[in-house]
């Protein structure tokens, strides 16, 4: 069926349809196509073949890459940013002044300030992807615990999650409307991250976890007492609730 | 600096595709696209500026690729492309079911010319780029292009049919 006339060959109708071609040979060619049904057929199903495939071999992979691909560049870009030594890690996180999503309730429920913090949570939790996993995890919970705790001017008991896998591999405080906030990033083998966002509030009253899930974001959140807390992740909400359930249950005692 | 890490990152895509056409487990691709983020990252000094950034990547993943097959100790598999698999999507006037023949036609093509489709037609590559990638002429790559498209077209058109492999004149 192919090609022992004389005709361009399927090398120089495919360089035709790539661009690879000269303006002068690639007029040649559109010229021939002009008069030869034959060839202008064939590299009109080489263009449909061409479409399909790119559609087809787009569809082979998964639409989201797995996270942990993205974790190595993240984690290398935490290295560069902390070398870069925006050293006290004091940072101003700005937040729209976005309509509340949640109505404030009466005690017990979430206050004004706390559905705040769950925005700035959600914020900062895409905003600063990841550090290291490997670099760090050296940070001992109950000298963190001691600092934090003075710094945001009420206890805070830093979460110990290795039962599930996750381990601090940064903390860093965060400038918010509500004052200073401590962000606690922790990673598990995988590269799966979860983030623990305290605050102190400007009220007081227990709030029991609570979850949200939006745009695959999972967010546990509550209060105990003084001391507000969220904590987001990617990971399915029946893993995040465990572990939501436990950082919660930390601070009572 | 950030701005390449960003860049990277928007290849990620398309490394998983070319690893996808040169592996046929979806881990496995994942996996090498992940050793080739590594190894790039290693070697950011090495990337000049004005360049195909994806062909940089593409280089890189195959070397990995190559070396860990050798050290396999084994033949080139054929690394057949699963021929279950249906693509989701659809767009445009192309059907579904002409996506899914023209995939499985893909499959059924020598890997040195899948390769080849990949890289021009479906990554967007230049033939110069594609020669310096595989260590080939750019003749070689026109010859391997034209064969897979032809191919191609002859079992689109006739899916029937497996066309026996011919030469061209």
């Amino acid at each position: 069926m192919s090609g022992a006339e004389p005709h361009p060959d399927l090398e120089e109708l495919g360089a035709y349809l790539d661009g690879e071609l000269d303006e002068k040979h690639r007029a040649t060619i559109a010229a021939h196509l002009a008069v030869c049904p034959m060839d202008r057929e064939r590299v009109a199903a080489y263009r449909r073949c061409d479409a399909a495939l790119r559609i087809g071999v787009k569809a082979l992979v998964a639409e989201r890459a797995p996270v942990r691909l993205a974790s190595i560049l993240h984690a290398h870009r935490g290295r560069r940013r902390r070398r870069a030594a925006i050293a006290a890690g004091v940072l101003a996180l700005l937040v729209g002044g976005g309509a509340a999503w949640w109505a404030v309730g009466p005690a017990g429920e979430p206050t004004a300030d706390l559905v705040q913090m769950v925005q700035d949570a959600d914020a900062a939790y895409r905003v600063y992807p990841l550090t290291s996993p490997e670099k760090e995890g050296t940070l001992d919970p109950a000298t963190l615990s001691a600092r934090l705790s003075q710094q945001l001017g009420t206890a805070v008991r830093v979460p110990i999650l290795e039962r599930w896998g996750f381990r601090l591999s940064r903390d860093q405080l965060l400038v918010t409307r509500y004052g200073l906030a401590a962000q606690l990033t922790y990673v598990d083998a995988g590269g799966r991250r979860l983030t623990c966002l305290f605050r102190r509030r400007p009220v007081s009253g227990d709030v029991e976890p609570r979850f949200r899930e939006e745009d695959g974001v999972v967010t546990a959140y509550g209060a105990e007492g003084e001391l507000g807390y969220v904590m987001t992740s990617s990971l399915p909400r029946h893993e995040l609730h465990p572990i939501a359930e436990a950082v919660y249950r930390a601070q009572e005692s | 600096m950030e701005d390449l890490l960003l860049r990277i990152e928007a290849e990620i895509p398309a490394l998983r595709r070319y690893a996808r056409v040169l592996l046929h487990d979806s881990d496995a691709a994942d996996d090498l696209v992940q050793d080739c983020l590594v190894r790039a990252l290693s070697r950011l000094h090495l990337w000049r500026r004005p360049g195909n950034l994806r062909a940089w990547l593409f280089t890189i993943l195959r070397h990995i690729q190559l070396n860990q097959r050798r050290s396999a100790a084994r033949s080139p598999p054929p690394l057949p492309l699963a021929e279950g698999e249906e693509p989701s999507v659809a767009a445009g006037q192309i059907s579904r079911i002409e996506v899914a023949e023209t995939l499985r036609a893909f499959a059924r093509l020598p890997e040195e010319q899948r390769e080849v489709l990949s890289l021009v037609v479906v990554e967007g590559l230049r033939y110069r780029e594609v020669a310096d990638l595989l260590d080939i002429s750019v003749g070689t790559v026109m010859s391997r292009l034209a064969r897979g498209r032809e191919r191609l077209r002859q079992m689109s058109e006739d899916p029937g049919t497996v066309t026996p492999f011919r030469r061209l004149p």
